[in-house]
């Protein structure tokens, strides 16, 4: 029962086109537009694009809560664009989540599903207890339909988007991650995307829900693993407390699936991680947290694997060679484009020419997230162009020094305004020289 | 379990008070006996020295900085060797300059060499912009407020003296009023940190809760402070008639001023990251509650207002136990 969105192909495409080259206020106006459609049909499409910069800004954008949003928040870590996804992956791409939607309301009775409709009405996705109260109903119901149509079958007058054998064993997977739920979702709501949560607070929470997951089965376990990898590998060495609560289940079964998990983990991570051209879009600010929770992130999983199987760090330095080269390619973008050629501009044309003085605050921004970048990248490797660029930079803006004017004046970039940039890029040593040159 | 060997060291006293309750102890940065054992936050934009304050102790004029590890104890260093712990930023090194200069260091003094520092441009455009605009905005209220004083001097029996008692009078009762934004705010943060205590489960909410509690003392014990001083504003005349008391209202001004050290940073911080996803939030509410400035308990003179002082002490991450301790049981627990 899709609603025509009203869009021609070429309007789609051309709107799709935009967005993806759009600044992320306007993405968020976009999202929350689209978010209040009551049925999405094609509008689905255009977000579709934006998917892994949504995911980057997820701090930002607000997403009001929905049946198939509390359906996916516990295994939300699971889904994974469809051309990512490769057949006997733990993950499961978004293409199988309106099946999987479809199948979960008919499970419930309609009731239960006007209650859960009622409960989500205003909410967000922000909102811990609406989200548990609505899954309380929805996560047990959904994991036993799931179950059951992996053993016996699809229901029929499915639209299908994938091979059928395909679904009902991603369904079967999703069955079991939903097992644990309830505790999966409350450590996921408690713990915020966007920020990577300190080890003693979270370690208690995915210690219990590990070891209850381990003793429903080697599957479910295999799932809540990946989930938990894929959110809280940059806080702590959640790979040993898996094996902990894997090495205390009855059987071996636990502690293969959990090799099957990291290997998702290892193998999908490139696709966890961004990429220059999306980067260049974010704000600056924003940038230099995705960067360096990335960074975390793939430092950590080498820690990770160091302690257990060295055969998988040739697929961890892909990893970081990949992030790398991203870098490399970001900072001296970032230096030239954004923080060098606007200053000269300043330097020349006076502030008038770029917003007044809310033009020097994006360039001390730009000058932040490169630095910040370029710190991201040593803790990779060795970065020394990165830091030359970096050094470079300083010198052409203290050289701008030589000519500016003193102190901050209305008008113009003055030397403190210098010696900030500098500061930024090279240290309060080489910017103080800017302050008051030698001799 | 090894006998506990002695640690001749160990500040912590021999029989601790319950834990989170900690007594009030003669120069303890964090449960002080006096504002000035306290001391004033600085504006620093060094992220080693966040919040760090200064005081006049043992060592002179001398920098407070929480202990990294957030357990017992606090980092005291001669603000002149402040570059030895960390590397300061442009700004911080002007500041630090400063403060090491008047004689006395108190919420005024701090407050106008930050306003300096920032007026210089080191702190950036907007801060030097914010900073440019409440300087005219005091100017305009304290003239504004001579204005009224004279006004109400005038028709009143003072006319003849007006002049050099509201010249005195004016600047503080601007103050006041300046001050007395403060709590309302603070009562605003409270509101909102008990909302974030209150939700779903979170490793957080110990510390929104704690921020809820020590704002509203705090709130509390400036408003006591100020509401007479206000309440006598209304009445120009009979404020001007008050102020023959040279101490008047100088004494409470300055005592608000202590009391309220510090939380417009707080406050600033908490705007910061307010509506920016609860990783933000989170983000905030933790540098918020390991920075909330502990009222001192020469404040107190009831048990109500004792209970009210410690409500801005912030429990230690372990009741009596100091980095050495807490390294040693770790050596013991270890295989």
């Amino acid at each position: 029962m899709s609603v025509r969105a009203g869009l021609d192909r070429r309007t789609l495409a051309d709107l799709t086109e935009r967005l993806a080259r759009a600044r992320p206020e306007a993405i968020r106006a976009i999202v929350a537009l689209i978010d209040r459609l009551p049925e999405r049909g094609e509008a689905d499409a255009l977000i579709a694009p934006v998917r892994p910069r949504l995911a980057l800004m997820r701090d930002v954008i607000r997403r009001p809560a929905s049946f198939g949003r509390v359906l996916a928040h516990p295994f939300e870590e699971l889904l994974v664009p469809p051309d990512a996804w490769r057949r006997g992956s733990l993950s499961v791409p978004r293409t199988a989540m309106p099946a999987a939607i479809a199948i979960a309301a008919e499970a419930l009775p309609e009731a239960a599903r006007r209650e859960i409709a009622a409960r989500l009405a205003d909410a967000t996705m922000d909102d811990a207890a609406a989200i548990q109260a609505a899954g309380a109903t929805l996560w047990p119901a959904a994991a036993a339909r799931f179950g059951e149509v992996e053993r016996s079958g699809l229901p029929p007058g499915l639209a299908l988007p994938m091979r059928a054998a395909d679904l009902r064993a991603l369904l079967g997977g999703l069955g079991e991650a939903l097992k644990v739920a309830a505790p999966l979702a409350a450590i996921l709501s408690a713990t915020p995307r966007g920020a990577v949560p300190a080890w003693e607070q979270v370690e208690r929470s995915l210690r219990d829900a590990a070891a209850e997951a381990a003793t429903l089965s080697p599957e479910c376990f295999a799932r809540a693993g990946l989930i938990l990898m894929r959110r809280f590998m940059a806080s702590g060495p959640i790979v040993g407390l898996l094996r902990e609560a894997a090495g205390r289940a009855s059987g071996g079964g636990a502690e293969r699936r959990l090799g099957a998990a990291l290997d998702c983990f290892l193998a999908e991570l490139p696709g966890q991680l961004p990429d220059a051209a999306a980067l260049a879009l974010l704000p600056h600010q924003v940038q230099q947290a995705v960067v360096s929770d990335a960074v975390a992130m793939v430092e950590r999983a080498g820690q990770e694997i160091g302690t257990w199987q060295a055969e998988r760090r040739d697929n961890l330095q892909e990893v970081e060679a990949r992030m790398a080269a991203v870098l490399r390619r970001r900072v001296p973008d970032c230096l030239s484009a954004e923080l060098l050629a606007p200053l000269a501009r300043l330097h020349a044309e006076g502030l008038a020419a770029d917003g007044g003085p809310a033009g020097l605050e994006g360039l001390e921004a730009a000058a932040r997230a490169a630095a910040s970048m370029a710190a991201a990248a040593r803790r990779l490797g060795p970065a020394d162009d990165l830091a030359l660029a970096l050094r470079r930079a300083a010198e052409t803006v203290s050289a701008l020094a030589v000519s500016a004017p003193q102190g901050a004046p209305a008008d113009r970039p003055g030397r403190t305004d210098l010696a900030r940039l500098v500061e930024i890029l090279a240290g309060p040593d080489a910017a103080e020289r800017v302050l008051a040159p030698a001799g | 379990m090894p006998a506990a060997r002695p640690r001749p060291n160990d500040p912590a006293p021999r029989s601790p008070a319950p834990r989170g309750m900690p007594r009030a102890r003669h120069d303890s940065p964090f449960a002080p006996a006096r504002f000035a054992d306290r001391g004033v936050v600085l504006p620093a934009t060094t992220p080693a020295f966040a919040f760090a304050r200064v005081r006049d102790g043992g060592q002179g004029r001398e920098l407070v900085l929480r202990n990294v590890t957030g357990s017992r104890g606090a980092i005291l260093m001669p603000l002149a060797a402040a570059a030895d712990h960390a590397r300061p930023t442009l700004h911080d090194r002007a500041l630090f300059a400063d403060v090491l200069r008047p004689p006395r260091i108190g919420p005024a003094q701090v407050a106008a060499i930050a306003r300096a520092a920032a007026r210089s441009g080191l702190c950036g455009r907007s801060a030097l912009a914010a900073a440019s605009a409440a300087a005219a905005a005091e100017a305009r209220a304290a003239r504004e407020m001579m204005a009224s004083l004279a006004g109400g001097g005038a028709a009143g029996r003072h006319a003849g003296m007006a002049s050099p008692l509201a010249l005195r009078l004016a600047p503080l009762a601007a103050a006041a009023r300046r001050l007395a934004l403060v709590p309302p705010q603070l009562s605003v943060l409270a509101a909102m940190a008990a909302d974030r205590a209150a939700l779903a489960p979170s490793p957080r909410a110990g510390d929104a809760a704690f921020i809820a509690e020590a704002a509203r003392a705090t709130a509390r014990f400036a408003e006591a402070a100020l509401g007479p001083v206000l309440a006598a504003l209304d009445d120009p005349a009979a404020a001007l008639a008050a102020a023959a008391i040279p101490s008047w209202p100088a004494e409470a001004v300055g005592r608000a001023a202590w009391i309220l050290d510090g939380w417009p940073l707080l406050l600033a911080r908490w705007e910061e990251a307010e509506g920016q996803g609860r990783a933000a939030e989170a983000r905030a509410l933790r540098a918020i509650a390991a920075a909330v400035p502990p009222l001192p308990a020469e404040l107190a003179t009831t048990p109500e207002e004792e209970e009210a002082v410690r409500a801005t002490w912030r429990p230690e991450a372990e009741a009596g136990m100091n980095d050495q301790a807490l390294l040693e049981r770790l050596r013991v627990a270890a295989p």
